[in-house]
């Protein structure tokens, strides 16, 4: 619980304008296909019941370990992207050359 | 009524009363406008967002679905962990994405951020109106799922239309008050009863009926190998190609549920969605524990009639009256919290977009059509109390005809992810593009189905109509480029000029 979220008073959010943005590219993020790789495989080449991994059949073993592995995999990625590292915004290709939030189109 | 019966019923009521009051309270002190009802303000940190997001993926199906399945058909089931942990993997750039957008642009819903992609009211309508025809089937079947639960824990004595009512009123008194603050509260009393009656199942459930995990293993692959491999038992094609394109399917799809987006948008910072992607898997590992459950009643009452009540048949069988009714408050609050954040994401939907008159990025509109902060969040909580109306109406008078169509709810809300989702990262998405690819595709999804086509050889229908969704959708924005259309992907200079 490292941010109280209701302290007395209100919190308000960070001001947008004061997240950092990334340039690099992040190559780290194709490991993010790692979780539907392994379930997708399950079917194709794990569907038996043998052998017995500690006494549960092939199949449902390889499912428990990709939901293990899973979170894991995510884990690493999120310590080797430069937007993790310093909080900030996901780039937005659609948003190309907006820089700050405008005033006047939101609701005010 | 009997003694179980009585002490059950008195426990669910003074659970409900309590979760009315933690919900309504939860908002004591906080500023009154339309971003802090319907999306906190985005103000909640890791913790309350994880909260909020584990309590809608922890739903009553988990409860009555998933061991239902499980009984019926054995590996199918699986799917339901692939995909939530395939869709967190997908959101670790599809939350922080959107969060960005919408924070950017002061956006509250799907619909908002797609009128303002294309600076389109129309286009944020059409949304509007899809994502909500294919949400209200879910949140009646919440509701029902709900009167199955309580029905169950309380040994019949409390009636399933009563029950469907108590859910209701339950949801709508916090979520009218509260907003989506008053959900993360309910959701934090939900999982602690969640993770005490699931882990206690799994300890209790194979002691008690099959002598340990090891034996009930064995006894498993001896007697009912069938169940251990795909297509699984009797599970209507539900092999391989089916588990791939819908693990795949929901796995994106929900990343843009109109309630996931409410959690995305109430979060602080993009890391506490990207901590939350991290975090949250390992939350799945507590489904494996009702398809256990589920597997056991093979054993324990083959012959049960409604596969939905494998779990509930198991616990209302041994335990004593006061721990059955815990375990059905963790089941009826599983489907009071999802419900409450889907009737709020309507409500949102509509508010804004469709009676508020949008949010003003329609270079054709002039700005004195669009309604305040206050009477657009005034109109947001009628929409959001008609539509869980309009659900309860439903699963009193029509208890199959709608919860057929959210069995569609993924394959429907698929559709709109190229205009919602991948808009933001394909600049040459044309609205006209986007609006014929959702047109022709959910035109598409629901032909096959309603033709009895669904799955086509074996795949998904809804993959087949996302994939003419996306051609037609290319294929149209490259025949007509941004500049034929007003205001297109490069964002309009009478806004962006407005930029401080």
């Amino acid at each position: 619980m490292s941010q109280p979220p209701d302290e007395a008073g209100r919190v308000t959010p960070p001001p947008f304008d004061e997240f950092p943005e990334v340039r690099s590219r992040r190559p780290v993020l194709w490991l993010l296909l790692v979780p539907a790789v392994l379930y997708c495989a399950a079917p194709l080449v794990a569907n038996r019941i043998e052998p017995r991994v500690l006494g549960v059949p092939f199949l449902l073993m390889w499912i428990i370990v990709t939901t293990v592995i899973s979170p894991i995999v995510i884990w690493i990625v999120s310590r080797y992207d430069p937007a993790y590292r310093t909080d900030a915004i996901e780039p937005i290709p659609a948003d190309a050359g907006v820089r700050t939030r405008e005033t006047g189109g939101g609701a005010r | 009524m009997s003694g179980s019966a009585v002490i059950a019923t008195t426990i669910f009521g003074l659970a409900m009363v309590a979760t009315i009051l933690i919900g309504v309270l939860s908002a004591r002190g906080r500023d009154k406008g339309l971003a802090e009802w319907s999306v906190s303000s985005r103000g909640l940190g890791v913790m309350f967002v994880w909260l909020l997001m584990a309590g809608e993926t922890y739903t009553s199906f988990s409860f009555l679905g998933t061991a239902g399945w499980s009984f019926s058909y054995g590996v199918p089931i699986l799917y339901l962990v692939a995909y939530l942990t395939v869709g967190l993997a997908v959101a670790y750039v599809a939350g922080p994405a959107i969060w960005t957008y919408a924070g950017r642009h002061n956006l509250i819903s799907i619909a908002d951020m797609a009128e303002h992609r294309f600076r389109s009211r129309p286009v944020g309508i059409l949304v509007a109106v899809v994502a909500t025809v294919f949400i209200v089937p879910y949140i009646q079947l919440q509701i029902q799922g709900m009167g199955v639960v309580v029905n169950a824990m309380s040994y019949g004595g409390i009636d399933l239309r009563v029950a469907a009512i108590v859910s209701f009123i339950v949801a709508e008194a916090f979520i009218l008050v509260s907003g989506l603050r008053g959900s993360a509260w309910v959701s934090a009393l939900k999982d602690v009863l969640v993770i005490f009656a699931v882990v206690f199942l799994a300890v209790y459930v194979p002691m008690h009926y099959v002598h340990g995990a090891g034996a009930f293993m064995h006894r498993l692959v001896v007697e009912k190998p069938e169940w251990l491999t795909f297509p699984g038992h009797a599970s209507g094609g539900r092999g391989a190609a089916w588990f791939v394109s819908t693990v795949l399917l929901n796995g994106v799809t929900i990343t843009i549920f109109p309630n996931t987006v409410a959690g995305y948008f109430s979060a602080r910072s993009p890391n506490a969605l990207r901590r939350n992607s991290v975090l949250l898997p390992w939350y799945q590992l507590l489904l494996f524990i009702p398809m256990m459950v589920g597997a056991t009643a093979l054993f324990v009452v083959p012959t049960l009639k409604n596969s939905d009540l494998a779990l509930f048949a198991l616990v209302t069988r041994s335990l004593p009256s006061p721990l059955v009714a815990v375990i059905g408050v963790a089941g009826a609050l599983s489907a009071i919290v999802p419900m409450s954040v889907f009737v709020l994401a309507i409500g949102t939907l509509w508010g804004r977009t469709l009676l508020g008159g949008g949010n003003g990025a329609d270079p054709r509109r002039t700005r004195t059509e669009r309604a305040g902060d206050a009477r657009t969040k005034r109109l947001s909580q009628l929409v959001c109390f008609v539509a869980g109306l309009i659900a309860l109406a439903g699963s009193l008078f029509y208890p199959s005809a709608l919860v057929q169509l959210s069995v569609l709810s993924y394959e429907g809300l698929g559709q709109l992810v190229p205009i919602v989702l991948l808009a933001l990262f394909w600049r040459r998405m044309t609205a006209a593009g986007a609006v014929a690819g959702l047109v022709v595709g959910t035109a598409i999804m629901l032909g096959l189905w309603l033709t009895g086509h669904d799955p086509l050889f074996g795949v998904n229908g809804g993959v087949i109509a996302l994939v003419a969704n996306l051609i037609v959708n290319a294929a149209v924005s490259y025949a007509r480029p941004a500049e034929a259309v007003p205001g297109g992907p490069a964002p309009a200079p009478a806004v962006a000029g407005e930029a401080s």
